[in-house]
């Protein structure tokens, strides 16, 4: 039997896209979920995928990538290999299981709208295997972890954590809310697939791939490693969708759509991805700082490629360079200090060889993040390490839903003020941590503004008792599940006994 | 505005370490103009030329000594630094823009 090169019929069987004669185009594409922007139905026609692949094609490489995710992870439940882990790896896989798989079945909501309501018949095809991709990614990053659920039963929070409010959950499903679950085709394929999966989560699935191996947690790189394999093939319906906007003359919707998706995956990621990398990775593990791999992931090969559709790079990109150097430090220490509010341990990671590598990868670091360690370490050695737990909340960015770290910024030099933005809408006072994050909220006030912050919710009387067990109750965690200091304090040496006993 | 190229070409998964190897190999053979650079992390390994970087199934299946198809290539293609063109026969990374 004759058979033809993929590429002889790989068209044909694509294509199915009709002219509509039964009802109008809006009926069949609702511009809330689908969203033309303007651009005529016969020209998204021409859209057409760059990473080619067929059915058959699809179920065969799936299948081998689900063998040997399964099986590394059949071998080492035989070894105890969770048992071994080093506290701070513990931290940044407990972390990144509750942050992450719930929300790739979400992502599967978006893929599966780009699915139905993606304007053109190789677009929809495309978004149906992301679709499935998605929901292997939900299935296997909750399956994962539940098989060391005897070992820490928090690793539930993988399935629990986004029926939370949780501080950080909130913080993540105001993200991906705006990103995708609440989000039209268009806009998604601009938002998720290109400013989110062609650039940030590089740095969670690959990033940490690299820092796994070293940390000897095989399970888990093997597992990230092959979703982002996924995710390089469907992150490319954003390429096609934004070329259809350019040729309609449309570059400015692209480019407003990926200045505000870019920003705010930046604040998210600067909260997961740093933390782990550059204080929970064991310090002789880490392969780069987080602020290398951005540079590398983001600043370099993201930006060479949507630069290369003509787009620019958004308006606050020095403000993002300013960031890179401190946000993270910032965040590290909230998560540290009110670290009864999260679901896993967090270590300190600033014993003596850590503060040096911090300080060779971000010069001026002891003399600027090193101080709060310094007070915090005395408290301990003192015997008081009840001063090193909060007693009240922090203010909170609407935007980002980010505790406001300006003061940290201004303290360490990066910043010229230590007020946060403060914005009058419609009656209510709204706080922001950095003026995109105010901008982002700006460019749709409407689907903003009436989310409440956790910290309305407290203030506001929807949590209650208006106090710190009541809120932890509020967030979902029950006194055992609260974190606690990931090495039981042994990053600030031995208690000093003179003031033990004094 | 500088004019240098810009790094283009394949990150691929440290999983599987033959293909890897083999993806060195071709990219090595099928650019032979072009200086070829590695960063192996252990993770991902960034294989990257200036500008424009091909792979063709020939030169993979002379690195892996069996047949192949293209498509085989993803489940370890874990990312890529440019935009990419991907036929029966070769895929090309590439960027257009030059400053």
């Amino acid at each position: 039997m004759p058979r033809l090169s993929r590429s002889e019929w790989y068209d044909l069987t694509r294509d199915m896209n009709w002219d509509l004669s039964y009802v109008s185009e809006d009926e069949a594409f609702p511009p809330v979920l689908s969203n033309s922007f303007g651009v005529p139905a016969h020209d998204w026609w021409v859209w057409d995928e760059p990473y080619k692949i067929t059915y058959t094609e699809y179920v065969h490489n799936q299948a081998g990538k689900d063998a040997g995710v399964y099986s590394v992870n059949n071998v080492l439940n035989r070894s105890h290999i969770f048992d071994n882990l080093e506290p701070g790896w513990k931290a940044a896989v407990i972390a990144h299981y509750g942050a992450i798989a719930v929300a790739e079945y979400q992502a599967g909501i978006g893929e599966a709208r780009m699915g139905r309501f993606g304007r053109a018949a190789a677009w929809r095809n495309m978004a149906t295997f992301g679709t499935l991709d998605e929901t292997r990614h939900g299935q296997l990053q909750t399956y994962i972890p539940y098989q060391a659920l005897a070992k820490e039963p928090r690793l539930d929070w993988a399935h629990k954590a986004y029926h939370t409010n949780e501080w950080g959950i909130i913080a993540a499903r105001h993200l991906f809310d705006d990103m995708f679950t609440a989000n039209d085709a268009v806009s998604t394929a601009i938002q998720l697939t290109f400013t989110f999966e062609t650039g940030f989560t590089n740095l969670q699935f690959l990033g940490m791939a690299a820092d796994a191996m070293k940390a000897g947690d095989f399970d888990f790189g093997a597992l990230i490693a092959s979703i982002q394999t996924d995710e390089a093939r469907h992150a490319q319906q954003g390429e096609p969708t934004i070329k259809v906007l350019v040729k309609a003359g449309k570059a400015d919707v692209a480019q407003n759509l990926l200045d505000r998706m870019f920003w705010r995956a930046w604040k998210i990621f600067a909260l997961l991805t740093g933390l782990s990398m550059d204080y929970y990775t064991p310090v002789e593990n880490r392969t780069h700082s987080f602020k290398e791999f951005m540079e590398e992931f983001i600043n370099k090969q993201f930006i060479d490629t949507f630069r290369d559709f003509g787009l620019e790079k958004p308006w606050y990109w020095d403000q993002l360079l300013n960031e890179m150097n401190w946000v993270h430090h910032a965040y590290h220490i909230g998560v540290y200090f009110w670290r009864p509010t999260v679901w896993w341990n967090p270590v300190a990671g600033v014993s003596p060889a850590e503060r040096e590598w911090l300080e060779e990868k971000y010069p001026g670091w002891n003399e600027s993040f090193g101080k709060y360690w310094d007070v915090m370490g005395d408290n301990v050695r003192n015997g008081h390490p009840e001063l090193t737990l909060p007693e009240t909340f922090p203010m909170v960015c609407n935007s980002c839903q980010v505790p406001v770290c300006t003061p940290a910024g201004y303290a360490a030099g990066y910043l010229d003020s230590p007020l946060p933005h403060i914005l009058d809408f419609e009656g209510r006072r709204y706080t922001f941590c950095s003026e995109p994050c105010q901008w982002v909220f700006e460019q749709d006030p409407e689907q903003f503004k009436g989310h409440l912050s956790i910290i309305d919710r407290f203030l506001g009387g929807v949590i209650q008792p208006a106090t710190i067990p009541g809120a932890l109750e509020y967030m979902g965690l029950s006194p055992e599940e609260c974190g606690v200091d990931g090495t039981d304090y042994a990053w600030a040496g031995p208690v000093i006994p003179a003031e033990k006993s004094a | 505005m500088t004019t240098q190229l810009k790094m283009v070409g394949p990150v691929v998964s440290g999983m599987d370490g033959a293909l890897a190897e083999a993806v060195v190999t071709a990219i090595e053979d099928d650019n032979p103009d072009l200086e070829v650079d590695v960063d192996d992390q252990g993770g991902y390994i960034r294989v990257q030329t200036p500008g424009r970087c091909r792979i063709t199934r020939a030169s993979l299946e002379d690195a892996l000594g069996r047949t192949f198809h293209m498509h085989e290539l993803e489940p370890s293609l874990a990312g890529f630094a440019g935009r990419m063109k991907v036929t029966d026969e070769d895929i090309i990374w590439y960027l257009e823009r030059e400053d």
